[in-house]
């Protein structure tokens, strides 16, 4: 199962319905995707930047640990930093490592609560397997868990 | 979090048969429904304006009615079926679709919705027809409303790919 994680909240607990999915013995994924800013390409600073964003994607998959929930420090699971954008570094994943399921967290945009986010648009045009869209709706009910468990960080 | 049944939005096509198939894998054993929503003629009478709508008499719209809800319920038995030999233990649930409001020509997904609300639905698994190139656009708009219209895990299976 592979999952995407930009570092937000929501997306943590997009990590952790995946890694409630896979179970303690499954294969989970959590992918970040650094994406070069198409703005800086061909600048003398370009590769410095790049560096720069590859170097925050390591510390946000380095941090997955400290928000959410215990299971996913109970289960085996991978990180990969992609380049590219979420949208292509998660089909790509997916396809090389043979995924069952890509989970992905839905944002609208702006205003626009009810749309559905283009990353999620984008990977069930383009995967080759299932994929479960979780709403910013359940993202945000699944965090209010967490913080009436307390301390504990469990989901209930 | 949700404990509810998975709620397969079915309606006997192809792509919905595969995405029984490939959820059987994923998400089963579990309890679920088979749900076929229909349509009254009179939603469609009023939608596309037919002229004398007004006179078409109640008791053909109920006739018509009776007809398009017992193929439903035989689609939602058919899904039933499905889902049962995928591992899921499965009830086949008919339903109207809600009356269209405003702008909104397609009530049928918001039925899935609401149905999916009552039932505190642990996913919602729906098929989208994979066609390559314009795969993003094939999304049907039952599909595009329920992802944009519910607060719960939306399972999307694409049909896989002819190859060739």
């Amino acid at each position: 199962m592979v999952v995407g994680y930009d570092g937000s909240d929501a997306a943590r607990a997009a990590v952790d319905h995946a890694a409630d999915r896979a179970g303690a013995d499954g294969a989970l994924i959590v992918v970040h995707a650094y994406g070069p800013p198409p703005d800086w390409l061909g600048l003398p600073d370009f590769s410095r930047v790049l560096e720069d964003h590859r170097r925050r994607g390591e510390a946000i998959l380095d941090g997955l640990l400290l928000g959410g929930s215990d299971e996913l420090a109970d289960m085996d699971y991978e990180t990969e930093l992609a380049d590219g954008s979420p949208t292509e570094a998660l089909i790509r994943v997916a396809d090389d490592r043979g995924a069952d399921e890509i989970v992905v967290g839905s944002r609208g945009h702006g205003t626009l609560r009810s749309a559905l986010g283009s990353v999620a648009h984008g990977v069930i045009g383009g995967a080759r397997c299932p994929v479960t869209v979780l709403p910013q709706a359940y993202l945000e009910a699944r965090r209010a868990g967490y913080q009436q468990a307390g301390s504990e960080g469990r989901a209930v | 979090m949700s404990e509810g049944p998975v709620v397969f939005a079915y309606d006997g096509s192809d792509h919905a048969r595969a995405a029984i198939a490939r959820a059987s894998e994923l998400l089963a054993p579990a309890p679920a429904v088979a749900l076929t929503i229909w349509e009254s003629a009179l939603g469609f009478v009023q939608r596309h304006h037919l002229p004398g709508s007004f006179e078409i008499a109640r008791d053909v719209v109920d006739e018509f009615d009776d007809a398009t809800r017992t193929q439903a319920e035989q689609t939602a038995a058919e899904g039933a079926e499905l889902a049962r030999a995928g591992g899921f233990e499965t009830e086949a649930v008919a339903r109207a679709a809600l009356e269209p409001h405003g702008r909104d020509t397609t009530a049928a997904w918001r039925a899935v919705v609401a149905t999916a609300d009552e039932l505190d639905a642990r996913a919602i698994v729906l098929g989208s027809r994979g066609r390559s190139g314009i795969r993003s656009a094939m999304l049907g708009s039952v599909s595009q409303g329920v992802l944009t219209g519910t607060a719960r895990a939306v399972l999307v299976v694409s049909e896989p790919e002819q190859d060739g």
